[in-house]
């Protein structure tokens, strides 16, 4: 079983927490697509939560087509790589968006952060 | 449908001194409600009402429909704060007394629970520190299949890597589709697992919901709100 | 479910007992060891000793099996085991029954094992004889064997009048074990009084034991008084217990209130 490490701040719902750091693992390929996910019960013991709000953050996945549930064997991660493209470059469009503007609030440009990127960014 | 556990207007009072006063409360099944106040909030109060460890001066508690009694501890499992066991018992004697009383007792999965502790079935109670005897309690009543599980304090006075332990053990074995009631003045060490919470002060239930919606709606932690409404005052 | 609690409670308490049982018979065994070394003056002194240790053992079974058995009371009712006997799927009466039942077993076994020490220690052929006679007459082995029952209630009413006691010291919410060692006492004695008080009645009826009260020597007082008197007094004694049961079961099962 992938094991992943869950982190949350308890100050905003546990299970939109949840749906972020799960779409992140399907999407960097902890969980594969394809392949079988661990329980919803496996899945609350590794994070540390309620059993409930995990199927509420399963639910959710499930309802963006990220996971698909088959009746007897349980959930799986979907095998349409176009959806997981998809996702990746919202997930990556997101990351650029607050760097760029995390730069901007501390005066850098838009072109000179690219130079930093490209700087720094390797290490 | 009927809530699985419902206190319609209970109140207690110790000589003069009145601990709860007219608390009314459902429980649902399959949620995971956290019992939350301070000290002499009257949680230990209510749980032992609900146990039939005290008299109930007025109201009434209903366990599926019914007044306590017999049915209901044969689907309650209840973690006191107390060490409860015959301590001139050995582990594998308390093991066959709780599956000769609980039918729903399951002794392979106490046994493997056990095994986590790394202690012999044939140590005596008397011989386990304070510690390994709550442990051994807390497997004693996740072991059991019952409806509702009720856990008074389950992670007082105890370090960080033996809480996470026990949140572990109770978020694995807890059967499925019922429900958890957990008390505890240490919020932000379970809040994560709780579906609903109950504050409860001065005898009074205060606030009731569900937890990711107080989160959104309040824009904090549950257990920052619970500081804000009961701490708040005496800060100034 | 009873069975189970009979079990476990009956096992608990004579394991305690178990010590006190075993003092008892290494006494009576000892006691009828040196009496064959009774020709010497040292001999005579060891035996003496014996004999005196043999019978406060025999005193202190008793009042041990008594004591253990109130302590098991209330650790197991009020105390911290309380959380578990109470939360176990059985009926607060059932729960009393129980104990009720396991007391009375521990009694019978306790004077059992204080006859059979008291015959280890002390059998001899006076006493077989003296057996033999009281046995071959009728009316004096029914006064016998109704002392013995009267003995035998006399230690099962004092253990519910403990219980009793108990029960009703415990029912507020700050139970205190002095409001029950007080009314242990007092109903002790002043139940006792209505056992007189129930003879004094059947003397109105009865000249013979109204006999009893005034001159012992008065020649009307026969077999047939004691046996009467005998019937009356285990029969008294028979009710309180019984009263006393059901009064502590009925207080019992209204609820209690765990510290």
């Amino acid at each position: 079983m992938q094991v992943i490490q869950f982190k949350f701040d308890n100050e905003r719902p546990i299970y939109l927490q949840l749906v972020e750091q799960l779409r992140v693992a399907i999407v960097s390929g902890a969980y594969a697509a394809g392949s079988r996910l661990p329980s919803v019960r496996e899945l609350a013991v590794m994070a540390k939560v309620n059993p409930n709000t995990m199927q509420k953050a399963l639910t959710e996945l499930e309802s963006d087509r990220l996971i698909f549930t088959e009746r007897t064997n349980g959930k799986f991660v979907t095998n349409d790589q176009r959806l997981l493209d998809k996702i990746k470059t919202e997930l990556a469009s997101d990351l650029v968006q607050k760097y760029t503007s995390d730069m901007a609030k501390i005066g850098i440009t838009y072109a000179d952060s690219i130079k930093y990127l490209k700087q720094l960014g390797g290490q | 449908m009927a809530a699985l556990l419902e206190c319609k207007h209970l109140c207690k009072s110790f000589d003069r001194r009145v601990v709860l006063d007219d608390v009314s409360l459902k429980i649902d099944k399959g949620k995971i409600y956290g019992l939350l106040g301070k000290n002499g909030a009257g949680k230990s109060t209510l749980i032992k009402l609900v146990n039939d460890l005290l008299t109930i001066d007025s109201g009434q508690i209903l366990f599926k429909g019914k007044p306590i009694g017999v049915s209901s501890k044969a689907h309650i499992s209840y973690l006191p704060e107390r060490t409860y066991l015959d301590k001139t018992m050995t582990i594998k004697q308390a093991f066959k007394m709780f599956g000769e009383f609980y039918a729903d007792f399951d002794l392979e999965r106490a046994r493997t629970l056990l095994e986590d502790l790394d202690l012999a079935e044939d140590m005596k109670i008397s011989k386990m520190s304070k510690g390994m005897q709550e442990k051994l309690q807390l497997i004693l009543v996740m072991s059991r299949d019952a409806d509702l599980y009720i856990l008074d304090e389950p992670l007082g006075g105890v370090d960080p890597a033996t809480r996470d332990h026990i949140l572990d053990t109770i978020l694995s074995n807890f059967k499925e589709g019922s429900s958890v009631i957990i008390s505890t003045h240490l919020i932000s060490d379970v809040e994560r697992i709780l579906d609903d919470v109950i504050f409860i002060d001065k005898g009074k239930i205060a606030l009731t919901g569900s937890a990711d919606k107080l989160r959104a709606k309040e824009k904090s932690s549950i257990d920052e709100l619970f500081r804000r409404m009961f701490y708040a005052k005496k800060a100034r | 479910m009873l069975k189970k609690l009979v079990k476990y409670d009956f096992l608990w308490i004579n394991r305690q007992m178990l010590v006190f049982f075993a003092i008892t018979v290494i006494f009576a065994v000892l006691t009828r060891i040196t009496e064959g070394f009774a020709d010497s003056v040292m001999g005579e002194i060891i035996y003496r000793i014996m004999r005196g240790c043999t019978i406060a053992a025999l005193v202190n079974a008793i009042i041990n099996c008594a004591i253990r058995i109130w302590v098991r009371f209330r650790q197991n009712f009020y105390k911290d085991e309380a959380y578990l006997t109470h939360t176990l799927p059985v009926s607060k009466s059932t729960l009393y029954d129980g104990k009720i039942i396991s007391s009375i077993c521990t009694v019978l076994l306790s004077v059992a094992v204080v006859i059979a020490s008291f015959f280890i220690a002390f059998w001899n052929n006076d006493i077989y004889e003296y057996l033999r006679n009281v046995f071959k007459d009728g009316d004096m082995s029914f006064i016998v064997i109704s002392l013995f029952a009267t003995a035998i209630l006399e230690v099962i009413y004092a253990i519910n009048v403990g219980i009793f006691s108990i029960v009703v010291g415990h029912r507020s919410n700050n139970s205190r074990v002095l409001i029950s060692v007080i009314l242990g006492f007092v109903l002790y004695y002043g139940l006792q009084w209505i056992l007189l008080a129930g003879i004094a009645i059947a003397g109105i009826f009865d000249d013979s034991i109204q006999a009893m009260f005034g001159d012992a020597s008065n020649t009307s007082i026969g077999f047939s008084t004691y046996r009467t008197l005998m019937l009356i007094t285990n029969v008294l004694y028979l009710t309180l217990c019984t009263g006393l049961y059901f009064g502590g079961k009925k207080l019992f099962a209204k609820g209690v209130n765990v510290e």
